[in-house]
Order: C-alpha cells, then structure tokens, then sequence
C-alpha cells in the first residue's frame, strides 16, 4: 500500500516533492503532512516516519525549509516546517522534471 | 558549501539534535493516539496502535544521522584514501615532507615540553593555587628564608594566613641498607603535610606530635624507597644512618612527590626540630640566621593574598618580641603554585627564545613544503583541470589538497613527538644537572606526553599543515579550467603561479634572515665572551676540593691536613704554583662578609669574602697594585690584616691610599689592617662587572668554614696525569677521600653553561633554517626557470640573445629576493633589539651579525639563481619550441 519505510517504492526524491508540495499551502508538522498527503491522495499514501523524518532532514540540510517549535492543536510542542525561498524554487524545477518524467513513463506504457 | 557549514554546524550541536528528534517523534505519536482515540479506541488500544504505526525509532534516528554525517565522512575518509594514494605513489616527496614537518614539530614539542616541565608545571599536590610563600621584606635585602623563632612567631600568630608550615632543604649522607649515598633531605615543621594535603602510601606522614618531640623519624621519597631500601620488606621501621643519626622510617611518600624545591627535590623529609643533629650545630634559637622558607595554604581556598598589613604587622610584632637589631621590615606573600626554584628566572628568557626560533624554523619549514606543493600544483593543474571538468567543486579540490598536506602534517606530527621524546629527556637532564646545580633529577621532571603537549603538539601540527595547504589550495581553486586542460605539461607561464612563487620565495628569506641574524648574535655574543678579561689567568690553572670519607674531622685537624697536601703540592714535580682558598674561583657557594670603616658601622658593605693561604693571588696570576701579599706569618697570633680589591678599596677609601687603614670586618669591634690591593677579578660571573671583594688570611681563620678548602695549582702536566699526582697526595693523608680535579677553564665555562647553550642551540637551528632556505630557494628558482624553457625558446627563436634573457631571468629571480631580503633585516634589527632587552651583551654582537646574515644569505640565493638561469638560457631553441 502505497509508501511505506522503504522509499524506493517511489521514484528517486518523489517523497522530497511530495513533502514540499504539502509545505507549499503552508506549514505544518511531521504528523501534519502525513495526514496531508493521506488526505489528498484518498488513503493511497500512507507514509511512515522512519521514511518521513530522514527525508525532512534531507530537506532542512539542504536548506529547503526551515524548521521552528510551535504549539500543535493538543497543546504540544511540536516542530513545524515552513518551506523556504529556494524550497519553492526547487518545487517548481522538481514538479516539471516529475511531469516530464511521468509523461515519459506513460508514453512508454502506452507504446504497444 | 551552505550544506557543508549545515553539516558542522549539525556535528557540534548533535545531542540536542538528537533530543529535539525524539521530542518531534514523540509529538508525533501522540496525534495519532489522538486520532486513533476519536476513531473510537480505548486510551490504552490508542496508544498501542500508535506505538506500532510509528515503527522502529532507533532506525529512524540512526537514518536521520546518516542524513547529516555520513557524507562528511565519506567525503573525508575519500579525500583521506587519495590523499594517502598521491603520497604513496610520490615516496620521495612525502619522505621528504614528513621528515621536514617532523624536524619542525619535533622541534617545537621538545623546547614546549621542557619549558611546560621547568617553567608552567605545578606543584603535585592537591590544588596548588591556594599555595604561598612568604618573602621576608629587610631593609637591605628581601629573602625567601626566615629564622626558626621568626618562622615559630609567624606560625602561632598569623591567624588570618592559616595553616603556617615552615621547612629547609639540605644535602645529607645517608646509610641506607649497607649503601651509602648523598641525597636530598628536607626538614620540615609539623604542618608541613598538612598544609600540602598529601597523604604518605604508605605509613603515616610526620605531624606537630613528631615535631614536639622530635623522635628520630623519617619519611623517605617513593625513588628512595624503591633505591635504597629492601624491595622484599616493607619501609616502615627500617633504619637509616643520616649524617651519623639513626632515624626509624615511619612513612612512604607517593610517587612524584618530592618536597617544594625542584633545585633539591627530597629524598628524605625530617622533622624541623632535627636539625641540630643534622648540621652538626643548632640553628634553633638564633633570630640571625634565616634558613627556614614559610608556606601556607591561604584559608578559604583563597587564590590571592588578601590586601592586609598582617605581614607588616607580624614582621613587626616579631622583631618587638625579639627585641634586636633583626633585617626584617615586613612579608609578603607570592604564589607557590609551582615548586621554588632559583634557576627559574635564569631559564625563563632562553626558553623563550627557544620557543621563538623553533617556530621560525618550523615557518621556514613550511614554506618550503608549501612550495613543493605549490610546484607540484602548477604542475598538476591539468589533473585539477580534468577533475573540475568532470563535477568536483572547486572547494572540493581546495579541500582535497589541505587534506593531504594536512596529512602530512600529521604524520610528521607523531614523528615529531618520538624526536621530541629522545631529545627532551636529555635537555631536561642537561639543564637540571647544569642550570640548576641539582645532584639528581627530580622525578617528577620526568618528560612524559602530557595533555598539554599532545594539545600543543597537535595544535601546531594542524596549523602548520592549514599553513601549508593553504597556498596551493587557493591556487587549485582559482586555477583558469580551460587554459588547465589546453596547454598540458608545457605552460608558457602563468601569472597566478609566478606571483605565489614570488612571495614564498620572499617569506622564506624573510624568516631565514630573521633566524639566521638570531642565531649569529648569540653566537657573536658567546664569542666575546671569551674573550672578557677575568682579572686572572685560568689557562694552565686547575683546581680541586676533597671529599673526606667519614667519620669526619674536626675543623681544626682538616684545616692541618689542608696545609699539609698543600705543602706536599707545592713539592710535587711539574706544579708550578699551588695555594689553597675558601672558596676557589667560579665556585657554586659564595661566603659573604661585611665590611665598614671602623667610624662608620651603619654604611657597612656586604662583599664575597674568600679566605686565602699565601700565594693564592699570584697563583692565580692576579696582580698586587699596592702592598703586599698575606705571608706564612700572618696566623691566628699575627695581627688580623685583609687585601681588599681596587672595587672595594675604591669605595672604602676613595681617592686615598687605603694600604696600612683600618676596617672592621663582619660588624666586629676590634680593627683589620688593610695590607695590600689586588686587581679586580670576575668571582664567579663572567658576564657582571668585577664586584668588590675581600682576601682575608687562610691562616688567620677569621673567614669561611676551613671544612671546604678548595686548592688551586698552576702546571704545564696535562689534566690527567696531574689528576693522578694530586690523588697520590691526598690519599696519602686521608685513604678513604675523594678527590675531583678540574681545570679552571672549565669551571669557567661550566658558569656560562646557559649563554653556550643558549649559543649552540639557536645556531643549530639557524644553521637548519639556512639549509631549508637554500633548499627552497633553489628549488623555486629552478623550477620557474624550467617552467619557462618554451618562453625562453621562443625568444631565442625570435632573435633575443641568450645575454638578455639571462639578464631578464636574473633581475626576475632576484626581485623577490631582495624584498625578502630587506623585510628580514629590518625585522631582524627590531627583532635583535627587542631580545637585547632580556640577555646581556648582546647590541654589540648584532650590527655583525645581521650584517653576516644578510651577506650569507644573498651570496647564498644568488648561487641558487645562478645555475638554474645559466641552464634555462642555454636550451635549445628547437627542442623547447617543440613540447609546445
């Protein structure tokens, strides 16, 4: 079912675009894009947090968000991810090579 | 490069990083169990599932660690496995880089330790900072020692100074286990343990009950024990012989431990109150002698001596209770953090300068490897070129070139500390043995790779190794991509690389002079110094003292004795002249008298005494101005007569002819005839201006102990076979003694023992850095020289004759030179007048030396550009022009 700790499941850096599209409405936590990218994509990804959470750093390190400790619905302290100038830059350049790439894929399926 | 700073930045906050992780991870959970709870689960069945959704958290912080920390390492075990490769595939050049960076580091880590062991090191005892001496405050003098009643007073009276411990060092003969042997004793007073804090091994230490009572006991050192007592049997209750008094061992001190002297480190620690038996004489009761030295551990743990006149006021309250004339006025109160020493002050100045010229010469070293490398890079800037092409950052490159020189450095590093090790101990011992006049290295001295030195050691290494790697990293990473991968192995010239040449070639001789000029006034100055007129004739004189075996005599039968080798002596074949004196010239110990006109005893002089049998002047070959010399009858039953120096008898009686005038010696009442005037000499300072002195009658024994006769002859026999006349004679009246001859010169040279230490080490170094200098010279000059064949070919082929071209190459060449040249003088002259300030006799050596130095090192760069320019503007014009 759909992502799971292993994220060769996906293309190379799918769950980086993936995180930075559910960042890109605004930020959230690490339970918050879960729930996101649950929701949005009808119950299909479900993504686990020993996958999750290295990818967030990946992110950070590369300097495409930033993270801050805020206050979460159930009054907890919890870290939020707000996506970064070059983050939104590197959603845009990532989405179009995605497309690209899925298109590529298509056409190849489609190709009897 | 943001990542990588990110990376860092990550490395030095990781456990907070961590902890924030599993606070995030933990948030996390507790949302889901929220969630899952308004699905309907009970709080537990929640929590449960909650925990299972999350999985393995272990994984995902070690997945999350990987994240940051796996690439650096990676990149750094990548640069590191090239690194080594490239040194691998190039042994010479990497021999060669380790054995300089280890001479350089070695160098350093030695002076380091030896001034980290003599000059920093502190006292092994329990917080030594809370530790001070008391410095008696007189109206002549100031003193680290105090009489036993001023110590006894300061010790129940000084309230607010805390626990008072009192104590004094001595050279003993001891019998140990059948052994005899002479070792340092300490007599201490019953606090002294406690205000240490150090606890015995073994047995217990000596306290106020010992003191009190004084019973014969001793403690013994942990070197003492294992030395001279029985290994098998413990230590406690054996019985040692000191100085002719059985004490019974009652404690073993801890290893290191070795008293508060590091001139005279114990061996065995008495009780102060034992002194009587000790010395042969009792200095308990007398308010005049001081020879016992005070220290407290201020109350509080305080660091600083608290601003108070409790010193005056003790000082004062004393000297009222005592009701004398005593010379003390108040005390103060210095850090004894560090064991006393009075060599300390002596080495501080050289040590320093030590440290000062290594580092220079480890600078000379590394810009000599720096160079190889720079060249090396040139050189390699196709490599660069083709690694840049296919994806590797610049800084990637700069990087990958630091690690390698980094590499080297610490390679070089840890052969420097095995250099170190085998030089230090030996310096150490030299120093110890020489300036410090100690009968023994102190245990604790021991050279040891401590924190400190491996810090240093490392710090150096590091900062030698970003030194070096620094230059040709930053022309890796400016190196022109395209020129890199056209123009191959035959470069016409690059700008970047001529400049960065340039300005090695220019810091090198900088330094080099610097060190060189350095080097060359301690030299110069150690030169002169052998020069200086003594005010005697040391060539051809020896002199000796005896050891008497024991038992031993009675001043009175030494002092027959005395007179007898001497008459035997002056019979002996061969000896030209022989007499005897108390002390002999250039001795370890000085006895001093005071000295005053009989109507004036306020202005008294305090002068070195030496007590002479006749014909001690003239065998020393100094010249009588006036009168005449002390003659066989001038014994106890003569009238007392003195011979004054011209230093004395010109502040005696000046303008007046002093011969045949009374002066009162040592504040006595009755008056001493001065009977004659002897030209100054140099006592025991060869450097200092000759102080005033006194002579008086060996015979008359009004001056120093007979006890320690020293004889003084002058013979053409060479040393050793006067050494065995000398033995005959002694041996013939007492068996058991031991005899040392010496030649005056010698014992003369033995007293600047410093200043040719001082000479000799920073002229091994200079020499070292000189050699490093044309090395590196040549080796620049060469390699642009050849660097610049195709050029030159091309030149040739357009009609430039060879004349020109050599002209060009030379003033290119000597450009640099010259600038290193005159930066390095004039940092030389300041450099020299700046050090002038801490040794003596050095302004009139410099003006010499620099200019020796510069000339040495001009004619030596010259050489090294002429060959390579001669060779380049001879090429070939047709093979030069076809590598292009």
């Amino acid at each position: 079912m759909g992502l799971t700790n292993t994220p060769s499941d996906l293309l190379p850096g799918t769950l980086e675009l993936l995180i930075l599209k559910a960042l890109s409405a605004g930020a959230k936590h690490g339970y918050g894009i879960v729930e996101h990218l649950r929701l949005a994509s009808d119950d299909i990804l479900s993504v686990g947090e020993s996958a999750l959470y290295p990818a967030l750093q990946r992110i950070l390190l590369r300097g495409w968000a930033k993270a801050e400790w805020g206050t979460s619905e159930n009054n907890r302290r919890a870290r939020y991810y707000t996506l970064t100038a070059s983050g939104r830059r590197q959603l845009t350049a990532e989405r179009a090579e995605f497309d690209r790439m899925v298109g590529a894929i298509q056409r190849v399926l489609l190709t009897s | 490069m943001g990542s990588f700073f990110r990376r860092l930045w990550y490395l030095l906050r990781r456990s907070r990083h961590d902890a924030e992780l599993r606070e995030e991870l933990e948030a996390h959970r507790a949302l889901r169990q929220a969630r899952l709870e308004r699905d309907g689960l009970t709080p537990a069945e929640a929590e449960d599932g909650s925990r299972r959704a999350l999985g393995n958290v272990t994984l995902a912080r070690e997945d999350v660690r990987g994240v940051w920390i796996a690439p650096l390492i990676d990149d750094f075990c990548q640069d590191l496995r090239l690194s080594g490769r490239r040194l691998v595939s190039r042994p010479v050049f990497a021999s060669a880089a380790i054995l300089t960076f280890g001479l350089g580091i070695g160098a350093n880590t030695a002076v380091f330790s030896v001034a980290e062991t003599l000059l920093l090191r502190q006292l092994p005892v329990p917080r030594p900072d809370e530790l001070f001496s008391f410095v008696r405050v007189g109206a002549r003098e100031r003193g680290e020692s105090f009489s036993f009643p001023a110590f006894a007073y300061v010790q129940s009276n000084a309230h607010s100074l805390g626990d008072v411990a009192g104590y004094a060092t001595r050279l003993a003969h001891v019998t140990a286990n059948g052994r005899e042997v002479d070792v340092g004793v300490h007599l201490v007073s019953g606090g002294y343990f406690r205000v240490l804090q150090v606890a015995p091994s073994i047995g217990r230490a000596l306290d106020d009950v010992n003191e009190q009572d004084a019973p014969a006991v001793a403690v013994v050192s942990d070197a003492f024990q294992h030395r001279y007592l029985s290994p098998e049997v413990s230590a406690i209750g054996a019985l040692v012989t000191i100085n002719d008094a059985a004490y019974t061992v009652v404690g073993v001190m801890p290893r290191r431990f070795e008293g508060l002297s590091l001139d005279a480190p114990a061996d065995v620690w008495l009780s102060i109150r034992s002194q009587p038996q000790l010395d042969g004489s009792s200095a308990l009761e007398s308010a005049g002698s001081n020879w016992v030295r005070m220290i407290a551990r201020l109350p509080g743990g305080l660091r600083h001596p608290p601003h108070t006149d409790e010193g005056e006021r003790l000082a004062q309250a004393f000297k009222a209770s005592w009701g004398g004339d005593l010379d003390i006025r108040g005390i103060d109160l210095v850090s004894a953090s560090r064991p006393d020493s009075g060599a300390r002050d002596l080495l501080t100045a050289p040590l320093a300068l030590m440290l000062v010229v290594v580092a220079l010469v480890l600078l000379v070293a590394c810009i000599n490897i720096a160079y190889l490398l720079h060249a090396r890079a040139t050189a390699r800037a196709r490599e660069f070129a083709i690694q840049a092409a296919i994806g590797a950052s610049r800084a990637r490159l700069a990087r990958q070139l630091v690690t390698e020189t980094m590499l080297l450095a610490v390679i070089g590093g840890t052969v420097g500390i095995a250099f170190a090790s085998l030089g230090t101990r030996g310096l150490l011992t030299y120093i110890v043995n020489h300036a410090y006049g100690a009968f023994q290295t102190p245990e604790w001295l021991a050279m040891e790779v401590n924190p400190a030195i491996l810090v240093f050691t490392a710090t150096v290494a590091v900062l030698a190794g970003l030194a070096t790697g620094g230059v040709p990293a930053r022309r890796a990473g400016s190196a022109d991509l395209v020129l890199g991968l056209r123009s191959g192995s035959c470069s016409t010239g690059d700008r970047h690389a001529a400049r960065g040449g340039h300005r090695l070639v220019a810091g090198q001789l900088t330094l080099s002079l610097l060190l060189v000029a350095i080097a060359g006034t301690f030299i110069q100055s150690f030169r002169d110094l052998r020069q200086i007129d003594l005010g005697f004739r040391p060539e051809g004189l020896s002199q000796f003292d005896v050891a008497w075996g024991r038992p031993q005599l009675p001043d009175s039968q030494l002092s027959e004795v005395a007179s007898e080798i001497l008459e035997d002596l002056q019979h002996t074949p061969g000896v030209t002249a022989a007499s005897m004196s108390v002390p002999g010239v250039f001795s370890r110990s000085t006895w001093q008298a005071t000295v005053s006109l009989p109507a004036s005893l306020r202005e008294s002089l305090l002068v070195p005494v030496t007590s002479a049998a006749p014909g001690y002047l003239s065998t020393l070959g100094v010249v009588l101005r006036r009168g005449r010399d002390f003659s066989p009858e001038d014994t106890a039953q003569a009238p007392p007569v003195v011979i004054l120096s011209e230093a004395a008898a010109r502040t005696l009686f000046p303008g007046t002819d002093p011969i045949g005038r009374d002066v009162r010696l040592y504040g006595a009442a009755s008056p001493v005839r001065v009977i004659g005037v002897a030209t100054d000499i140099r006592l025991r300072d060869v450097l200092a201006p000759p102080p005033p002195l006194v002579y008086v009658p060996y015979l008359q024994g009004k001056g120093p102990r007979a006890g320690s006769v020293t004889w003084t002859l002058r013979s053409a026999l060479p040393a050793a076979a006067l050494a065995r006349q000398v033995e005959r004679v002694v041996h013939s009246k007492s068996p058991t003694a031991t005899v040392r001859v010496r030649a005056v010169v010698d014992v003369v040279g033995e007293s600047v023992f410093l200043e040719r230490t001082t000479a000799w080490l920073t002229g091994l170094f200079g020499l070292l850095g000189l050699g490093l200098a044309v090395v590196g010279t040549y080796g620049v000059v060469s390699f642009k020289a050849q660097g610049r064949i195709p050029e030159v070919g091309l030149r040739l082929a357009l009609g430039a004759t060879p004349s020109g071209i050599r002209r060009q190459m030379w003033s290119d060449a000597m450009k640099p030179i010259a600038l290193g040249l005159g930066i390095g003088g004039v940092l030389s002259v300041g450099a020299i007048r700046v050090i002038s300030g801490y040794f003596q006799g050095l302004s009139a050596a410099a003006p010499v030396a620099v200019a020796s130095a510069l000339f040495l090192l001009m004619s030596t760069a010259a050489l090294a550009c002429f060959v390579p320019v001669l060779w380049a503007s001879k090429g070939d014009p047709a093979s030069a022009l076809r590598c292009e």
